[in-house]
């Protein structure tokens, strides 16, 4: 069972988190799969989206179609020059519109870096594959890049024959936030051109969120959208949105881990169905989530569910001498992840009212009691 | 070929005798000194070598002619086998390494996420460490975002002791020329270009 594909007419949400890292993949029906940002199964050193796809007989080549690079953040791109490699019939969007140049500046500057950052590894990755597909004749429209904004379409599945139509949207970054991803590239320039590494990276509010429309269902992944308290920007700027494709999701990738400063109380009546399902990702550098943020979440919805827990991540032992210089040397010392953990959901997506099957893989776990 | 030559200095090791070699014994030139371990029989001639101090071995060869020890002397031919001029050097065994990126600095202390590089498999850990343990020449690179080696391993001395050390190392960046950083942002406009055409 853990290693069949989905039915042609399932919708499958598969959530991986290792404590640092998400990656979403989603069965759309008939056979094609979108991938949501990347991250590596350290057993197998290879993005987890195509070590699980291979395990359940799916060509990562032909039926990948879309690959989402939410933000540039280093939680999120882990493999995903390896992973768009792989899906070689996959349109890539990002969330660089206006900026796209400015991005490349700093990504071909930054590889002159020595050690240089995951972010500029694997975008010099996915700009070598994507002038390397437009080369060989492809089309922008086949290949990408798409830059995602409120309310844009970045895929239709929607040919005459399918049983299932799908429909991709993002909700944001809104149109407020984009130009603030300018001024964060121009520091990074700054910084790179004084032989300095960048330190921060870009805000989550310039993350992608995306909407599902598969069949008769709808899916909202949070990405790591933040809610504050403008309407130009954040979760105000979405549930404002008069453009935005209606309906109400019945699965939810909970944003940013579950943090606080993501929380958005009208998301839950406004864009989110009645006792939905939500995973959601740890991120254990940030404590995410915390114990507070998993009670308020369990009064949204009871069916909230974890792809681990990081007060079970542990320090891997070592050589007894690199544990005794360890002990010697650090004044406080903690994992940041742990196992590949793994939320699949499937329902049929022909249907809102069929039971939906839950499957809690390698660690994952339900988040509320009872 | 070496024909003649002047020994300064004689040390006996296990395998022989080592020889200083140089041909001005009263300047003597550190990069034209060679060593050999005497080895009767091998590959070089050494004729009329002036000894200052008899090492035991010599006192075997000498034995025969009586020659007075602890002052220059000419020796009898001997032969000799040159080897590397390397002195010992220490050998180092690595144990563990790992890449890390500097999150935040305190007034005593630092934080860092640090990437197993010996056990790619293992997940990243953060470790709040001393500033003592950042080399002084280094100390000026502690900011955040920036990125150093952490080693821990032996090291074995010529002398046969063993210590455990713990090393950092911060990646210096390079500097790019303007005329290389002009160069650099045009490709990356004109495949920005091309990409989103």
């Amino acid at each position: 069972m853990k290693n069949s594909p989905p039915d042609r007419h399932d919708l499958e949400i598969s959530v991986f988190g290792p404590g640092a890292g998400e990656c979403v993949v989603v069965h759309v029906g008939e056979g094609d799969w979108i991938v949501v940002d990347s991250c590596i199964d350290r057993k197998s050193g290879h993005p987890i989206a195509l070590d699980y796809l291979k395990s359940i007989g799916v060509d990562p080549g032909t039926q990948i179609k879309l690959v989402v690079a939410t933000h540039w953040h280093d939680d999120h791109i882990h493999g995903m020059g390896e992973l768009l490699e792989a899906a070689a019939s996959a349109r890539f969007a990002d969330s660089t519109a206006n900026c796209f140049a400015k991005l490349l500046e700093v990504v071909e500057l930054g590889s002159k870096l020595t050690a240089r950052s995951s972010v500029t590894r694997e975008f010099d990755k996915i700009k070598t594959i994507l002038e390397s597909r437009r080369v060989n004749g492809q089309s922008r429209d086949a290949v990408g890049p798409m830059h995602a904004i409120a309310n844009r379409k970045l895929l239709a599945l929607d040919d005459p024959d399918r049983s299932i139509v799908c429909e991709v949207f993002s909700l944001s970054p809104a149109d407020g936030v984009i130009n603030r991803e300018t001024a964060e590239l121009n520091y990074a320039l700054s910084e790179i051109q004084n032989g300095r590494r960048p330190a921060r990276q870009g805000p989550n509010q310039l993350s992608v969120v995306l909407w599902l429309k598969v069949g008769a269902l709808n899916v909202l992944l949070g990405a790591d959208l933040e809610h504050v308290s403008g309407i130009t920007e954040g979760w105000k700027a979405i549930t404002n949105s008069g453009e935005r494709p209606s309906g109400h999701a019945r699965f939810v990738k909970v944003p940013h881990h579950g943090s606080e400063n993501a929380d958005c109380p009208e998301c839950w009546t406004e864009l989110i169905s009645e006792n939905p399902i939500a995973v959601l990702t740890p991120y254990a550098s940030s404590h995410l989530p915390k114990k507070s943020d998993i009670e308020r979440m369990c009064k949204r919805t009871p069916q909230i569910f974890l792809t681990g827990d990081p007060t079970k991540y542990s320090v891997p032992r070592r050589d007894n001498a690199v544990d005794r210089t360890l002990r010697e040397a650090a004044i406080r010392r903690r994992s940041l992840g742990g196992q590949m953990g793994h939320v699949r959901l499937r329902c049929d997506a022909r249907t809102v009212s069929v039971q939906t099957q839950i499957e809690l893989l390698n660690g994952a776990k339900r988040a509320c009691a009872g | 070929m070496v024909e003649t030559q002047r020994v300064t200095r004689l040390e006996t090791q296990q395998q022989g005798a080592v020889i200083h070699q140089t041909d001005d014994l009263s300047n003597p030139p550190a990069e034209n000194f060679a060593r050999g371990v005497l080895s009767p029989g091998k590959k070089f001639l050494v004729r009329n070598l002036l000894v200052e101090r008899m090492p035991i071995f010599y006192r075997q060869i000498e034995d025969a002619q009586a020659a007075p020890r602890d002052q220059v002397m000419k020796s009898p031919d001997v032969l000799v086998r040159l080897v590397s001029d390397k002195q010992p050097t220490q050998r180092v065994r690595i144990l563990q390494r790992w890449i890390g990126r500097i999150e935040r600095v305190e007034s005593e202390s630092f934080v860092a996420v640090i990437n197993d590089l010996t056990k790619p498999q293992y997940p990243p850990e953060e470790v709040e460490l001393d500033r003592g343990e950042i080399p002084p020449g280094d100390v000026d690179l502690l900011i955040p975002g920036a990125a150093f080696y952490w080693t821990i391993g032996y090291v074995d001395s010529p002398g046969g002791q063993r210590q455990r050390v713990s090393a950092f190392r911060f990646v210096r960046q390079p500097r790019l020329s303007q005329t290389e950083m002009n160069r650099i942002m045009e490709r990356a406009d004109r495949l920005a270009t091309f990409l989103e055409t």
